[in-house]
């Protein structure tokens, strides 16, 4: 899938099942790993992995391209994590970092896994503890790579609220994981 | 530039965002303060160590899933989604049927008693069901020739809704013999079956019961239908036959839903807790009750009727009373006509035989009906003629 592509996004908007296919194929690990490093639980990140896709499925026929597919379906994932977290109805499931660390790292070599463990545990528990909307600027733009431009538009906010949140995460990051830091 | 002021531009740095006069004084700042620099490079490991991090993977099939969830629904669910779903319809929706339910509950609640009530009373005053009925004219004919065409009418309809009874319920068992009622001086007197009859056991008058409550939700033109159709067939004999197949039918069908009723915990319940004589069930009667009953019973005939021809009508009339009511029974009604007195009484069965009886002496006495298997207790209607 290429986001920028106008002829695949003419098949979006079209409603073809197989370009449909082609895009939760291409975006299911993005969409999920932000909403599992929000949320803390591979459930309910699924469950806001799937709700991201299935509106987007809803709204493609008025989507205008304006922004990279990926930015709309971040910022999409983006609400429904911020709304879940915000809801007092929210089942408290959070799963211990190391765990999310498993999950993430699922496949690699166990013996780097091991000399890592105790500084990736520190990192996700490190980014755990990120106040909810810092911790979704700094996923967005170190983990998922988006621009400020696009953190900003997936989110709705100024580009000086973005480079400000985004520097208190990493500032906070910086004070948490200071003894792996040398 | 402070120390402050240049680290609140390392992300800036790191992102390669800083504006065209940030980036000189940043670097000019960074060149003279070590300190600065040891925490940039702290700095620089943090923001590492989070891109380092691997990317999450989504759980097996979860493309499907979402493919499958997004998959139209069929016409019919998704009907049934935009009926129940949306919150202003569904609501509604379960409003009106919790008020509906109640509504049900209540009704039935209300016409319970009702039904109870009827039962009881319709045991016993069945009889009524000549009341109604406008008098025949009295022909100057003789005795024979005079029998009035719905009495004999009755006693079809009466005998078939009998048979009916007794095949549709052979199982069920007869009521006790000895009621509280029956009087102790009176010998309980055997029945007399006649030859060829199959002793089988004859419904008890509480279930005409249900036709009662039923009908009497009827429309009253409906019930005034019937009883002008008596009224017309009253002098045509052949044509009244034929109504009363109509009316047996009728009754064929009461009586099976009478075997129902037989088997149930309220009929099972009534000949014996029925200790009250007629004269409790005839001051329980409400006016709207007997109104109604006016319409149903003409279907409910008497069990026994015939004439008495008597010298002394007056006489046999208080003597038939004092009969009944030593012999437990009651007088449910009396109605004059043109050639004499109606007396429809009730009195346990085993006393009918000492009764018929005594009858005789009192007169001549001609049963028009007389079946072989009676109820108990069983209803007598007495035509006194002078």
């Amino acid at each position: 899938m290429s986001g920028d592509d106008p002829r695949f996004l003419e098949r979006l908007r079209a409603g073809e099942p197989r370009a449909f296919e082609e895009l939760v194929i291409a975006c299911q690990h993005r969409v999920f790993g932000v909403a599992l490093r929000m949320l803390g639980s591979r459930a309910e990140a699924e469950e806001v992995a799937q709700e991201t896709f299935l509106r987007a499925h809803r709204a493609l026929g008025a989507f205008r391209g304006e922004a990279k597919l990926s930015t709309w379906l971040h910022g999409i994932a983006a609400r429904l994590c911020l709304n879940r977290l915000a809801s007092g109805e929210r089942r408290l499931r959070r799963e211990d970092p190391e765990v999310l660390e498993r999950v993430a790292s699922a496949g690699g070599d166990p013996a780097d896994e091991l000399e890592r463990s105790e500084t990736q545990a520190a990192l996700h528990r490190a980014i755990a503890e990120l106040g909810e909307e810092r911790r979704l600027v700094v996923l967005l733009r170190d983990v998922e790579g988006l621009s400020y431009e696009e953190i900003a538009e997936a989110l709705g906010l100024e580009l000086g609220t973005v480079r400000s949140r985004l520097h208190r995460a990493r500032m906070d990051l910086k004070e948490k994981l200071e003894r792996f830091l040398g | 530039m402070s120390c402050h002021d240049a680290r609140e531009l390392f992300s800036a740095l790191l992102d390669e965002a800083l504006g065209a006069d940030e980036r000189p004084a940043l670097d000019a700042h960074l060149a003279g303060c070590a300190e600065c620099r040891r925490e940039l490079e702290r700095f620089r490991g943090a923001v590492a160590l989070v891109r380092g991090l691997e990317p999450a993977r989504a759980p097996a099939g979860f493309v499907d899933r979402v493919l499958a969830a997004a998959r139209p629904l069929p016409w019919w669910r998704r009907l049934a989604r935009a009926l129940v779903f949306p919150l202003p319809v569904k609501l509604p929706l379960e409003a009106a049927a919790i008020v509906l339910v109640g509504v049900i509950v209540g009704l039935v609640y209300r016409q319970t008693p009702e039904l109870r009530q009827a039962v009881r009373v319709d045991e016993v005053t069945a009889p009524r069901a000549i009341e109604p009925r406008p008098a025949a004219p009295a022909p100057p004919a003789p005795a024979p020739a005079r029998e009035p065409a719905d009495a004999r009418r009755d006693a079809d309809a009466a005998r078939a809704r009998q048979e009916a009874a007794a095949a549709k319920a052979p199982a069920t068992a007869p009521p006790p013999a000895v009621q509280s009622y029956a009087a102790p001086a009176t010998p309980p007197a055997p029945a007399e079956p006649r030859a060829g009859d199959a002793p089988a056991p004859v419904a008890p008058p509480a279930v005409q019961a249900p036709r009662s409550a039923v009908m009497a939700k009827r429309a009253p033109a409906e019930s005034e239908a019937k009883l002008r159709d008596r009224g017309d067939t009253s002098g045509k004999p052949d044509t009244g036959v034929k109504q009363e197949e109509r009316v047996v039918g009728g009754a064929v069908a009461e009586t099976d839903e009478a075997g129902r009723r037989v088997e149930s915990p309220m009929k099972s319940e009534g000949p014996t807790k029925r200790e009250a004589g007629a004269e409790r069930y005839r001051v329980q009667r409400a006016p709207a009750q007997a109104e109604s009953r006016a319409r149903v019973e003409p279907a409910a005939p008497p069990y026994v009727s015939g004439r008495l021809v008597a010298a002394d009508r007056d006489a046999a009339e208080r003597a038939l009373v004092e009969l009944v009511e030593r012999a437990g029974g009651a007088r449910l009604s009396r109605r004059a006509d043109a050639e004499g007195v109606v007396l429809e009484v009730v009195l346990p069965r085993a006393a009918w035989p000492a009764l018929a009886r005594e009858l005789r002496r009192l007169g001549r006495w001609e049963p028009t009906r007389e079946p072989a298997a009676l109820p108990d207790p069983v209803r007598v209607a007495v035509h006194i003629v002078g």
